[in-house]
């Protein structure tokens, strides 16, 4: 199997090279010539439309507009364009000469962006982005219009990701309003947008954001390269790109984050990290993520940080729940009963009085139980997922410790582990493995096959990279001051640097404020007083 | 590895990760393929161990072992529903075995449980009197051996079958082992015995000068059930069981230990009635000189101790009586430890561990006195000085008859 | 070869997990078992003078390993012959170390595991360790010795209802003669073991810091193992002395309310880590060793088959653990000084004769 995926990377790389794009011939000065030309390109596709008309009244000329249904503004193009185009053109003006498109397009139409363009592939590209394409007679360019404008989900706040308190918007799936509301977080000239076109067929938008002079240049050169790099026919979600440059593919760990809310990017953008926009999904990667990342929510800095210190722990607690309590009961319940305090382990043992299978099987089974109802309440339509959940933790879990199969505790194990998972959502995947794993060890070799996977956790850990970033940074390698956005929450007025790891190109992100403003205070009174 | 990642080598990252993930394939392979789980023992197989009784076979060699399992599914869970059928069945199951050894009569219960014996949740080990006598450390040390029992388990001595004590009614408990547990648990609020757990009883008998002591349980018929009652002390010097301690003396053993932490003292009053008195804290001081050839032993108690029952008509209320109540319970004390201090010297068993005294604060002279320590310590001088405080009356002063007692 | 490089910080963790190591489970000098945890602090500073002499050759010859040393002083011929010696020498460390652990666990919870179901994964495990290179190794060191530490701290709240200061009464009731031929067995064990580090300290990013990690990592191992070997005696009494593995047994009598009790698998496996960072150093100096001796470009590919070697001469080394314990008492401490002390002595003599390093050899 590995030999299999080894040759199938390797012939990855080799294949890079391959297919240049095809060649297109530029346009003819012919109008029919060229609608031809653009109608074989894309098939007898019913959504192409064209429009002959004759330029008025000034002059007589043939000339055709083309869009693509549903992607163009309809109403842009009645109003800023075809309407002047028929009447607004003045007299005396050579239709054939030269200068006739830039007249057009700098006095008569209506339209924000124009481009000039020669190239039939540059023009049928532009066409299946959403512009309208102005062919006139006898002129070898087409005109560009911008005129994009398609059906867009209204900005919501996203359902994976949700808060209490602070901006409760979510990016959509349309990449300028996504940039667009970054802007509106960070006004500031040094946020900096770098675009380009990948996937073969799909042709998507990515952009590249960051902070210029903020981020680390070579972090941002990195990124580039490696998106460089990526050569797939199609590009439909932020994760098709993050599997391409992700440091570890094979690792179970994430090693780039996702989001999708602005003040979250904008917050990681501001500690010198890069976000890459990906057109058609509302997902944004953000790079170089780290484990500690999975742990912090942006309530954590909405709301005061005694507060946001102590969930954050919780947090903690949780991810540890979610995965060694299956593995820690089996290793109790099957290896070290010498453990569990006399009185407990009576009950225990009453409780499991007479249940057929051992305790890791019994451990096993209920975990793939919870996961596949799990699942079959995310992919149902919503008022059936509940009825699942129900039947699911009514009639599974009475039924099947009535009727002796499985003790109780090991029910009580499993849905304490199935509610401390949801607490580290970006967790889940490697959550769902571990466990697994951790529990089958416990059942070979109680605590010392758990310590053995510990140890290949903490190995495998240490020894990931996230662009260059140690994955477990600010533990190993050690940083005593960034602990203060892990260990604790610290007041965001004494978090005055960035993470060090990752924006030590400008370390300090505010003076030392609060500490001046108490200054100020005891100043100030001691003029009252004095 | 390379220390820094390649930037071309995204080929060769995606290599190093596929083999930690085949290591970890390995591994899991392995484990399961081995067969795995050979120290797997569920729940449901297991025999819970709560108590051991050791004794002496009628005749022939070895030792008799008793066992007190627990049947898990016939102890009342919190809900109040019995698992299994009815309350009928004693929620435990006495087990008896011999063999020439104890280990070797644990591993021959087998042949009568269909459950493997699980000891690590042993409470207490309970020794028969003749097997005390015989000698402690060979019936122990299995227990100190091995990896499963644990090193708090208590050990009692009792004078009649140990597993008479295994079987007898457990009182408020289901099971009679978590029943001693605690009632030696609770012996703060008398004071009358001293538990001992065997790490305690190896540690002492490590200890050149050192006498052991053991609680003593015995059966006792009330109301037609058998009931377990704690009585005493047995002495057991160079591991073999030489005497015993009653209640007094016992008392008065602790009150040298410094582990007196609560428990009442009676005091005769003049008029013949009787007061008695409970102590709230206790703190005991000993110091141990050897001089030249002669020890000398100095005990300081600090008491502090409330009226809690009175026979007497009297308002002892009054700081003059609180003081002569003082006086009095402080001559109590004394009596105690002198009582326990006469039987120690007559069995030569330094119970008190004066000789350790000597062997941590003064090494020399322990080095000289180690040889014939019985003789020292049975010469050995004690002073003792007792100072209570009565602190409390509790609720009420004087009692409440007779209705006027004119003074004032 | 190795390109990956720790900081100073990180040697000194390193130095602390790998001297707690083994001997925290199977500690030497138990005879001395009332006064060790003093004794200890004297073994300290007599292994702090001899490693410091080890370093000395460390400083002559700045970013070579001990073999490459070996071969500037004594030539390619005789060289190879002495590291061939040190080969051996991590080789039965390495092995002795996963022996007693290996041991540990049979004897105290898996006593029906064979020794190979308990040998394999973790040799897997520490094969898996060492191609991740020493960087690896250092981070996920310093993420286990703050276990350590944090289980020693937390082992001083939980032993208070049961720790009895008179135990640890009297001071130095042995002769001096005795003491310091104790002292002298810890300085070599667990102290002297650290001679194994000159393979690693090139790879430390600032070499003149290098004496300083070392000493650091050493004395903080010293408090550690004082700390444990004080709480031992003041729980345990002289009753330590016939444990076979007296460290646990402190653990084994924690009882807070009756509930927590027969603690003694959390520091089992706490130490397991430690040793599991002692055996993991042995693998790398074993892997580097030979790969230089070979010449080799990388260690990698010699991992596996050293990790099997050493599984090998783990189940082998010792034929029980009485023999374990003998050996641990009285062989060990003329092995370690013969290789820590006479043998770095011997190489900076002739060094100092031959009057290297001559200039253009150093980096």
């Amino acid at each position: 199997m590995f030999e299999f995926l080894r040759r199938k990377l390797r012939l990855a790389h080799l294949r890079k090279k391959q297919p240049a794009p095809r060649r297109y011939r530029d346009l003819s000065p012919d109008l029919q010539t060229n609608l031809i030309a653009i109608r074989r390109e894309l098939g007898a596709s019913p959504d192409l439309i064209t429009r002959c008309l004759q330029l008025g009244p000034g002059v007589a000329s043939t000339g055709a507009l083309l869009f693509i249904d549903g992607l163009i503004d309809q109403q842009v193009v009645n109003r800023d364009v075809i309407f002047p185009l028929l009447n607004r053109i003045e007299e005396g003006k050579r239709q054939d000469s030269e200068d006739f498109l830039n007249y057009l397009a700098q006095k008569v139409l209506a339209v924000g962006e124009i481009k000039k363009e020669r190239e039939l592939g540059q023009v049928v590209e532009a066409l299946l982005e959403g512009d309208t394409i102005l062919l006139l007679d006898g002129h070898g360019e087409a005109l560009l219009l911008a005129t994009k404008g398609w059906e867009k989900r209204a900005i919501n706040e996203p359902d994976a990701e949700r808060i209490i308190l602070g901006p409760h918007d979510g990016f959509t799936e349309n990449l300028r309003t996504n940039t667009a509301m970054l802007r509106r977080k960070i006004t500031d000239p040094s946020l900096h947008f770098e675009e380009m076109k990948l996937g073969r067929r799909t042709r998507t938008g990515v952009v590249i954001a960051y902070l210029q002079g903020v981020a680390n240049e070579k972090l941002v050169e990195e990124v580039r390269t490696r998106l460089k790099r990526v050569n797939i026919d199609m590009i439909l979600d932020a994760n098709y790109l993050a599997e391409y440059i992700s440091d570890a593919p094979f690792s179970l760990f994430p090693t780039v984050a996702f989001t999708e809310r602005p003040d979250v990017v904008a917050a990681k953008l501001l500690e010198g990290r890069v976000a890459i926009f990906v057109d058609g999904t509302p997902v944004v990667n953000t790079v170089p993520a780290l484990f500690v990342e999975n742990f912090q929510s942006p309530d954590d800095y909405n709301f005061p940080f005694y507060y946001a210190t102590i969930i954050r722990w919780f947090r903690y607690l949780a991810f540890f729940l979610a995965v060694m309590s299956p593995a820690l009961f089996v290793a109790l319940g099957s290896y070290h009963q010498e453990l569990i305090p006399t009185p407990l382990l009576i009950t225990i043992g009453a409780a499991t009085e007479g249940t057929p299978f051992p305790l890791v099987v019994e451990v096993v089974l209920m975990g793939a139980i919870f996961e596949i109802i799990r699942e079959a309440g995310i992919r149902l339509a919503r008022p059936v997922g509940q009825t699942i959940s129900i039947v699911g933790a009514l009639v599974i879990g009475e039924a099947v410790v009535t009727a002796g199969l499985v003790g109780a505790p090991t029910i009580i194990v499993v849905a304490i582990t199935a509610i401390a998972t949801f607490i580290v959502p970006d967790l889940l995947g490697p959550g769902i493995y571990l466990r697994l794993i951790y529990t089958l060890l416990a059942g070979v070799l109680g605590a010392y096959g758990i310590m053995l996977g510990a140890l290949f956790t903490l190995l495998h850990l240490a020894s990931l990279r996230s662009f260059g970033v140690p994955y477990l940074s600010p533990l190993v390698p050690f940083s005593a001051g960034d602990l203060k956005d892990v260990v604790v929450r610290a007041p965001i007025w004494a978090m005055e640097t960035r993470p060090r790891l990752i924006g030590w190109s400008r370390l300090q992100r505010q003076p030392v404020g609060f500490t001046l403003a108490q200054e100020e205070r005891k100043e100030e009174k001691e003029k009252d007083e004095g | 590895m390379k220390g820094e990642p390649r930037r071309n080598g995204h080929a060769n990252r995606h290599l190093k990760i596929g083999q930690g993930l085949l290591f970890f394939f390995l591994l899991l392979l392995f484990l399961v393929l081995a067969g795995g789980c050979w120290d797997r023992r569920e729940l449901e197989n297991l025999a819970v161990v709560l108590g051991i009784g050791v004794h002496l076979p009628a005749q022939g060699e070895g030792y008799e072992v008793s066992f007190q399992i627990v049947r898990a599914a016939q102890i009342q869970g919190p809900t109040g529903e019995t698992g299994g059928g009815g309350g009928t069945i004693k929620p435990v199951w006495i087990l008896r075995t011999s063999g020439p050894t104890v280990f070797e009569a644990v591993r021959n219960a087998t042949l009568q449980s269909s459950r493997r014996l699980f000891l690590a949740h042993n409470q207490a080990v309970i020794i028969s009197t003749e097997v005390a006598q015989k000698g402690i450390m060979p019936a122990l040390d299995f227990f100190l051996r091995d990896h499963e029992s644990r090193s708090i388990q208590w050990l009692l001595l009792t004078p009649a079958d140990p597993v008479e004590v295994l079987d007898a009614a457990a009182g408020l408990e289901r099971v009679s082992a978590l029943a001693i547990n605690d009632l030696i648990e609770d012996y703060r609020s008398t004071s009358k015995i001293r538990p001992v757990n065997i790490g305690n009883y190896m540690e002492t008998a490590m200890q050149k000068t050192s006498a052991n002591t053991l609680p003593i349980i015995r059966v006792k018929e009330t109301a037609g059930k058998r009931e377990l009652l704690m009585d005493g002390t047995g002495v057991v010097k160079d591991d073999r069981l030489v005497g015993a301690l009653n209640a007094k003396e016992t008392r008065g053993l602790l009150w040298v230990l410094g582990e007196v932490k609560g428990g009442v003292n009676t005091v005769d009053l003049p008029d013949g009635a009787k007061a008695t008195l409970e102590i709230f804290t206790a703190a005991t001081k000993v110091k141990v000189e050897a001089i030249e050839e002669k020890v000398r032993v100095g005990i300081e108690v600090k008491v502090q101790s409330s009226l809690g029952a009175q026979t007497t008509t009297d308002d002892l209320s009054t700081p003059g009586q609180i003081k002569k109540l003082a006086a009095l319970q402080g001559q109590v004390i004394e009596d105690e430890i002198r009582a326990a201090l006469r039987k120690a010297k007559e069995y030569k068993a330094d119970i008190f561990g004066f000789g350790e005294y000597l062997f941590k604060h003064d090494f020399p002279a322990w080095q000289r006195l180690v040889k014939e320590w019985e003789r020292h310590f049975a010469g050995a001088e004690v002073e003792i000085k007792v100072e209570v405080q009565v602190e409390n009356l509790g609720l009420v002063t004087r009692p409440a008859f007779p209705k006027e007692t004119g003074e004032k | 070869m190795e390109q990956g490089k720790i900081s100073a910080g990180e040697l000194a963790l390193l130095v602390m997990s790998f001297t707690i190591g083994s001997w925290v489970v199977l500690p030497t000098g138990i005879q001395a078992w009332q006064n060790l945890w003093l004794i200890i602090f004297l073994g300290l500073g007599e292994g702090l003078l001899l490693i410091y002499f080890d370093l000395a050759l460390f400083r002559r010859f700045p970013g070579k390993t001990l073999f490459e040393i070996h071969e500037l002083v004594y030539g390619p011929f005789v060289g190879k012959l002495f590291s061939l010696c040190f080969l051996w020498f991590f080789l039965q460390m390495g092995g002795g170390t996963l022996g007693i652990f290996v041991t540990l666990l049979k004897t105290t919870v898996f006593t029906a595991t064979p020794d190979l179901a308990l040998l394999i994964p973790w040799v897997l495990i520490l094969v898996y360790g060492c191609r991740q290179g020493i960087e690896v190794i250092a981070r996920s060191n310093q993420l286990l010795i703050m276990g350590t530490v944090g289980l020693v701290l937390i082992s001083i709240l939980l032993v208070l209802n049961i720790f009895n200061p008179e135990n640890l009464l009297p001071f130095f009731n042995l002769s001096f003669a005795e003491m310091l031929w104790i002292s002298i067995g810890i300085a070599a064990f667990p102290f002297g073991q650290n001679i194994l580090f000159l393979m690693i300290l090139p790879r430390v990013n600032r070499w003149q810091k290098v004496t300083g990690a070392v000493c650091k990592g050493m004395i903080g191992a010293g408090l550690v193992l004082s700390t444990i070997q004080f709480l031992a005696v003041g729980v345990v009494g002289k009753a330590g002395q016939i444990l076979v593995f007296p460290t646990f047994e402190f653990y084994r009598l924690i009882n807070i309310g009756r509930v927590l009790t027969r603690l003694e698998l959390i520091p089992l496996l706490n130490f397991l880590t430690m040793g599991f960072v002692k055996v993991i150093l042995c693998l790398y100096a074993l892997a580097v060793g030979t790969a230089h001796l070979f010449n080799l470009r990388t260690y990698r590919p010699l991992v596996i088959p050293l990790g099997l070697f050493l599984l090998l001469v783990a189940g082998r080394i010792y034929p029980d653990i009485s023999e374990h314990i003998r050996y641990i008492q009285k062989v060990q401490t003329f092995l370690v000084l013969f290789f820590a002390l006479l043998l770095p002595l011997v190489t900076l003599g002739v060094a100092f004769l031959r009057r290297l390093p001559r200039k253009g050899m150093t980096p």
